[in-house]
């Protein structure tokens, strides 16, 4: 009697075991199917994106020095340099993040911390819908308010524009894009913060303004930043709205606000659907170059990050 | 301290709003525009550009400072929002509702009218031409070809679709369908394995598509579209390649056939519609109104850069 009910328990244990065993390697399947999706679109990408300048490519090698830091892109006349639409993302993508980032952490600390509850949670309703935009609703937004707002500012100042498309516009455009996405995920992380903290800085005699910025985001700094590196993402990211501002220089890099510029989305959209041979393959190096922007620009955040914990601690 | 800080929030949100209504544009001055010309033009792939370079002879010599616009209604409303913009469109294109004024050129109005009857030189036709009688696959196939020739050139339903799709042709003068038929007794039969091979012209396949199709519908009818250049339009029904594998039972050009293309030899031939471009610029702008291919050849390729110089 006794022997057969160790070993049914023995059993139960075996079972659990198995079906733990079984649950754990559904979640690894799915982690590798994930992880894998990466991978065969960098692959895919780079296939197609380093044939051009492949000895054998079929519409003529292309010198992938002139193509990295060149600085005419000019598909008339098969002139292919991404190096100024690199500078140029770069520029709009950070000066972006420059604008967009203190306003969102302070609008997430006001709605989580200072604001009433009511408020608190009506402003992130308001967000959250913001982020949910399309991003071509944000695009004829810019293109009917943004870009005369920027002619009439120009005009005041003497400058003449393209009707308003300009680098300028693309930064406002994309600035307004990613704050819902900094200020959501930075609610998030503030909300995360251990009430301890605060409480023992306030018992501390820290009045709550210097517990709010002091302790709160610095412990919530985390998560900020990680809103931080998926805003520039998306500033990176941002085709269709940006190629209807952006007025698509052909030249550059572009370092006056009001004139006109071109991203490497831009680029990459502008008449894909009716192109072909090189001019389409060479679309996927721009993609392959955008990709080793974003990643070096995320670890650069990164870094950052890091630096700006050493300070706190 | 509190409050301090609540009011530079309430300061930054009230900037960012206030930045978002102040959209009213300046009005212009009386006196004209001045001042740099900006230059729109279409992506490089665009079927559009390539037939405005063709007729200014500005392949490859655009201007670098060009500004690129991402499709006709976008080049109508930039232009339309930039006192100084000049740009090329379709003739399709509504110009009072974004605000552009098309150019007259050589002194020509661009309308409908002026392009069928062949006074505005902005333009160019979708040429066809068809393989020799009796040289087709069968008789039966002669047959059905000449049957969606009619229906491309002549019906009512083929110069719809062509027309929505951007050809120049004059719809209401067309036939039913129904009464042209009559004269096609092989549609009376299955059709359906027969296929129409087209070759040519690639400017002029958004158009042909859409009349192939149509005439599919009606009769189930395979097709085949292998499009290359206008070159090979005639080369490939009457020329050099018609009885390779690259042979085709219609060809197409988007210009007028040469006179060393013989195409009087084909079952069929003439052109189906009319392309034209508009060069347009703002509405405000009293500099031009017309323009000489010179002048655009000039503009558009960066050796006149300002509006002063264009009245000179």
């Amino acid at each position: 009697m006794t022997t057969t009910l160790i070993k049914s328990s023995k059993e139960k244990k075996r079972f659990k075991r198995i079906q733990d065993q079984f649950t754990k390697s559904m979640f690894l399947l799915s982690a590798m199917i994930s992880s894998l999706m990466i991978l065969v679109i960098i692959l895919f990408i780079a296939q197609r994106g380093l044939t051009p300048f492949m000895p054998d490519y079929k519409y003529g090698t292309q010198d992938l020095f002139k193509f990295l830091f060149g600085m005419v892109w000019r598909q008339d006349q098969a002139i292919y340099g991404v190096g100024f639409i690199v500078i140029n993302t770069l520029i709009s993508g950070f000066a972006a993040l420059i604008l967009a980032f203190p306003i969102a952490v302070l609008t997430a600390l006001f709605s989580v911390k200072i604001a009433p509850k009511k408020v608190g949670t009506l402003l992130e309703t308001t967000i959250e819908i913001l982020a949910s935009i399309p991003s071509v609703v944000y695009g004829v937004f810019a293109v009917g308010s943004i870009v005369p707002m920027i002619q009439t500012i120009a005009q005041g100042f003497g400058i003449q524009t393209a009707g308003g498309s300009s680098m300028l516009a693309v930064i406002l455009l994309l600035a307004i894009m990613i704050l819902p996405t900094i200020t959501s995920i930075s609610i998030t992380a503030i909300k995360a913060v251990d009430e301890d903290l605060e409480k023992a800085s306030l018992a501390l005699g820290a009045t709550t303004t210097q517990t709010n910025f002091k302790i709160v985001l610095s412990a919530a700094k985390s998560g900020i930043f990680a809103g931080a590196i998926l805003g520039l993402g998306r500033a990176f990211g941002e085709a269709t709205a940006v190629s209807m501002v952006a007025g698509n220089k052909m030249f550059g890099p572009t370092l006056d606000f009001f004139d006109i510029t071109r991203t490497m989305t831009s680029t990459m959209l502008a008449g894909l659907k009716e192109t072909i041979g090189l001019d389409y393959d060479i679309r996927f190096s721009v993609g392959l170059v955008l990709m080793v922007v974003i990643l070096v620009s995320n670890l650069s955040i990164n870094l950052l990050k890091q630096r700006i914990g050493k300070q706190h601690a | 301290m509190k409050s301090f800080r609540l009011l530079i929030i309430a300061l930054i949100f009230g900037l960012t709003l206030a930045a978002c209504t102040s959209s009213t544009p300046v009005e212009p001055e009386a006196t004209g525009v001045t001042g740099t010309i900006n230059v729109y033009t279409r992506d490089a792939s665009s079927g559009t550009r390539g037939a405005f370079e063709e007729f200014i002879e500005l392949e490859d010599k655009l201007t670098v400072s060009a500004i690129e616009v991402t499709g006709n209604g976008d080049m109508a409303v930039k232009v339309g929002e930039d006192l100084n913009g000049i740009g090329y469109v379709s003739l399709t294109t509504d110009f009072a509702a974004n605000g552009v004024t098309p150019l007259t050129y050589k002194g020509v109005v661009a309308s409908e009218e002026n392009v069928i009857n062949g006074t505005y030189e902005l333009a160019r036709p979708f040429e066809m031409v068809t393989r020799a009688s009796g040289d087709f696959a069968s008789p039966e196939q002669e047959q059905l070809v000449l049957a969606f020739v009619d229906f491309l050139l002549n019906s009512v339903e083929g110069r719809e679709v062509v027309f929505a799709e951007g050809g120049i042709v004059d719809v209401e003068a067309g036939t039913p369908w129904d009464t042209l038929k009559a004269n096609h007794a092989i549609l009376n039969q299955d059709v359906s394995t027969f296929v129409i091979k087209t070759g040519g012209s690639t400017s002029v396949e958004k158009t042909l598509k859409a009349a192939l199709e149509a005439f599919q519908a009606l009769t189930n009818v395979q097709f085949e579209m292998n499009h290359t250049g206008s070159s090979d339009g005639f080369k490939r029904t009457l020329g050099a390649e018609k009885d390779s594998a690259n042979g085709v039972d219609v060809g197409f050009a988007s210009r007028y056939f040469k006179s060393e293309e013989t195409v009087n030899l084909g079952a069929a031939t003439g052109p189906y519609a009319m392309d034209a471009i508009v060069v347009v610029v703002n509405d405000e702008n009293t500099v031009l109104s017309d323009a000489s291919k010179e002048l655009i050849f000039n503009i558009f390729s960066g050796s006149v850069t300002t509006w002063e110089e264009t009245v000179e």
